[in-house]
């Protein structure tokens, strides 16, 4: 547990700095467009996916016993946090490529790290808040409306973080995108 | 497997509703009929008469063929409510309506027993039955024999978007057209109350304008067998024999948030007085919100839509329970899509208390990610269902019994009141 508390926080702290400013041409305005689009899809993607993932053993656990178990859901809650994470990660900086044309390619190795620096605070942060659902289901679980209090704030706060989130990471590859521009 | 006609009809009226289409009202009696509030010699029969026959009321004792009764009955706006007297006590009757080139379908009730008499009793009891849904615990329900009377403990009918009287007759008669609504007026007598959706989400006597309230009281008292009190109260009590007394709130229609009032002082002297002069074993108390205490953020968000929300008045009635030491009360409520069962209060008064949560009979599962458990509370679903109330006088023993729309026992427990 130590040790992978130790090296998430070398991989938080170790993040590249942030790469030269490299020349390039303007992104168009029908490839911009693109991209944001792209975007926005790629995260509507994430989100309905990880929303999938988390419901499908909640709904069978319901099914199961008429009722909900807040562990069970506090830990598809944080599964679909995590897998909404890991796609606005994997996915949106490989969308630079839509902006390729003529005019200019993107760097996608330094929109990704980008990305990475950005964000990786803000994925900090949803984590703990995740966590504060799980301990407060697992409280809950044993006592009916001692961990409400904390599942409710560890809900709003990862909820917002998670927004947070997804829109830093939006508004950093566009602007990566546009700075990492080199003539082909 | 072989299907009847009346299965194949049933079946299709429920897709349609399902679907969002609305039921044809065909014919004279398009609603069928129902009975409520029975005494020991009487029983106010229902149906919706679209004809313009001479209309009468026909009672036999089931198993007879020979009418007990049959007397001419009145018709206003289209509504029947036929005060049949004369009747037996503790006994079973069939009864319809015809007007002599027609009969409606047959319906039942059984009489309570006579003052002084105890017998064991099960009654039926469900909240929370909104068009759309399957409402199949209504079916399974209607299929029982043994029910000595069905309490309806509010949202019967979801009247949201109703804004004048033909709005509100026109949500009623949708619902209760739903087959497993007819099949189970018809299979028992019914103890009605109201809840908020009535009227309207969150209904009170301090948001609710005098017209829309009266319509939507008017379309309530045509569409269910019970007579208004005065000024079109709700609460009353009824007997049972020595074995109970069901004891009807308003848990709305009185209820004042801007006067820290649940329900009006009226109400609770009179059920405060009530329950003390009460005789029967039993005190059943028709609670369409629940008076337990739920503790956590969760439930927390909505205490102020519940007894919680109005400690004073709560300590007052948990209170005069409690000094007065009162026996066999049995607190029955709805509205929270959910069922459970447990002690109203985990510490001060009504720790010794039960409620009871009836229904959903068709909803969706409350939505709170954590359910009512232990110590206080002894079982929770959000599974639909209605709830069977065994009363065992001699034992002072209640039974309840929590089945789901396939007919599966959810669960059963037995609380000594």
């Amino acid at each position: 547990m130590t040790r992978a508390v130790s090296l998430s926080l070398v991989l938080l702290l170790a993040a590249p700095a942030r790469a030269a400013e490299l020349p390039g041409d303007p992104v168009s305005k029908g490839r911009g467009a693109l991209l944001l689009g792209s975007q926005i899809l790629a995260l509507s993607a994430g989100a309905a996916v990880s929303v999938a993932l988390g419901s499908v053993w909640i709904e069978d656990d319901f099914r199961n016993n008429g009722r909900p178990d807040p562990r069970v859901i506090s830990a598809n809650v944080a599964i679909a946090l995590a897998v909404n994470m890991a796609l606005t990660w994997i996915l949106l900086p490989d969308l630079a490529r839509v902006t390729n044309d003529e005019g200019g390619l993107a760097n996608v190795e330094y929109v990704r790290s980008e990305t990475w620096r950005r964000t990786r605070w803000l994925a900090l942060v949803t984590a703990v808040f995740a966590g504060v659902i799980v301990a407060g289901a697992v409280v809950e679980r044993n006592q009916f409306g001692a961990g409400q209090l904390a599942m409710a704030i560890g809900a709003g706060g990862s909820a917002l973080s998670v927004f947070a989130f997804d829109l830093t990471a939006l508004l950093t590859v566009r602007q990566a995108t546009h700075r990492s521009r080199v003539k082909p | 497997m072989k299907l009847s006609r009346r299965e194949v009809l049933a079946g299709s009226a429920a897709a349609l509703a399902a679907c969002g289409a609305r039921f044809e009202l065909n014919g004279p009696f398009p609603l069928d009929v129902t009975s409520g509030d029975v005494t020991a010699t009487t029983a106010l029969l229902w149906t919706m008469y679209r004809g313009n026959g001479a209309l009468k009321a026909r009672v036999w004792r089931e198993g007879e063929s020979t009418p007990v009764l049959e007397q001419p009955a009145a018709a206003l706006d289209g509504f029947v409510h036929f005060d049949a007297a004369g009747l037996e006590p503790f006994t079973w009757y069939g009864f319809d309506f015809g007007d002599g080139d027609e009969r409606s379908a047959p319906g039942r009730f059984r009489t309570t027993p006579a003052a002084g008499q105890s017998v064991p009793l099960t009654f039926g009891a469900v909240s929370c039955t909104k068009l759309g849904f399957p409402l199949t615990p209504l079916k399974q329900a209607a299929m029982r024999r043994d029910l000595d009377a069905f309490l309806f403990l509010g949202d019967t009918v979801y009247s949201d978007g109703a804004d004048d009287l033909d709005g509100f007759r026109d949500k009623w008669s949708q619902s209760i057209a739903h087959p497993n609504h007819h099949a189970l007026r018809a299979a028992t007598s019914a103890i009605d109350t109201w809840d908020d959706h009535e009227m309207f989400d969150n209904w009170n006597a301090d948001n609710a304008g005098p017209p829309d309230t009266l319509a939507g009281l008017q379309a309530f008292y045509e569409h269910q067998p019970l007579h208004p009190g005065p000024g079109r109260r709700i609460w009353r009590s009824l007997k049972w024999g020595a074995t109970a007394e069901v004891f009807v709130l308003d848990c709305r229609g009185e209820r004042r948030p801007s006067r820290q009032q649940y329900v009006s002082p009226d109400q609770l002297e009179w059920l405060k007085d009530a329950l003390s002069a009460s005789t029967a074993s039993f005190r059943i108390i028709m609670n369409s919100v629940p008076i337990s205490n739920f503790p956590g953020a969760f439930f927390g968000l909505t205490e102020n839509d519940r007894w919680q929300g109005y400690p004073a008045q709560r300590e007052d009635i948990l209170g005069h329970i409690e000094d007065t030491n009162l026996r066999g009360v049995l607190w029955l409520a709805g509205d929270f899509h959910l069922a459970c069962m447990g002690r109203v209060s985990r510490s001060g008064r009504g720790t010794s208390a039960i409620e009871a949560l009836v229904g959903p009979g068709g909803q969706t599962p409350n939505v709170s990610p954590s359910y009512p458990d232990l110590p206080q509370f002894d079982w929770a679903s959000g599974i639909n269902n209605f709830t069977t109330v065994q009363l065992d006088p001699t034992t002072l023993e209640a039974t309840l019994t929590y089945t789901d729309g396939n007919g599966r026992v959810l669960t059963r427990r037995t609380y000594s009141l």
